[in-house]
């Protein structure tokens, strides 16, 4: 599992960020595609990606998207 | 409390069958208009009846769904039955009425998670729709967020209505 979620991880950082849903099911191999929503909840879990879903004037975007991340907090010495 | 967002469904036999869904009550209610908008065209995409209304006390437009041609195969007893599991651990169900007989896996009741339209389901109920407001994420009725799905599975049961 961690394997796909890795690879899941790579084809959405290589996708700039963000992927339409249909293009990250048809990126992995026939056998795995059934294996994808478990890798997504697996990826959510670890704060690496997560889905994201929006109707603006009626037009459909679900993507996965790579986990917003905060930027690090300064050092103070 | 939350607020309750109702659909109603018929099919091709003119029978009629309803299912809803809650969403916290901070957000505004062009917010929940929108979500409902935006439910309503995740449920419209995923079955093959046709959308009669969604109702918040208000009613939602969805009068662009009401033109589409409601299939012969389309049946409200034919139901996407989902289960879902709060953040506490409560679990919340979502029976959708006219159930498409493709989102099946081989040899199976179970529904295709990873078809487009039952993760576009499972994604408005877990991780919410994106509306003006933030994301709109559904809950249980005591306003515990959604997290994750027990089940997504095809049931059948009479839609107790009949209007011939």
């Amino acid at each position: 599992m961690d394997e796909l979620v890795n690879a899941l991880v790579a084809t959405v950082t290589q996708a700039g960020g963000s992927i339409a849903w249909e293009e990250l099911i048809n990126s992995v191999d026939y056998a795995d595609r059934q294996k994808v929503p478990k890798a997504l909840k697996v990826a959510k879990a670890k704060k690496k990606l997560k889905r994201y879903l929006s109707y603006d004037n009626g037009v459909r975007t679900h993507d996965v998207i790579l986990y917003p991340v905060e930027a690090p907090s300064e050092e103070v010495e | 409390m939350p607020f309750i967002i109702v659909f109603t469904l018929r099919d091709a036999a003119n029978n009629d069958a309803t299912t809803e869904v809650k969403i916290p009550d901070s957000f505004t209610l062009s917010d929940y208009t929108e979500f409902g908008a935006g439910m309503a065209t995740a449920i419209n995409d995923f079955v093959r009846g046709r959308i009669m209304k969604a109702e918040l006390c208000l009613p939602i437009d969805v009068s662009g769904f009401t033109g589409n041609t409601i299939s012969i195969l389309s049946d409200v007893e034919e139901i996407g039955a989902f289960e879902f599991v709060t953040a506490q651990g409560n679990r919340v169900k979502l029976n959708i009425p006219g159930c498409p007989d493709g989102v099946t896996l081989p040899n199976s009741n179970t529904l295709d998670e990873a078809d487009a339209q039952v993760a576009t389901i499972i994604t408005a109920m877990e991780d919410g729709l994106a509306v003006t407001g933030g994301t709109a994420s559904p809950c249980d009725i005591g306003g515990d967020d959604i997290v994750d799905t027990l089940f997504a599975r095809e049931n059948f049961r009479s839609s107790g209505t009949r209007k011939k």
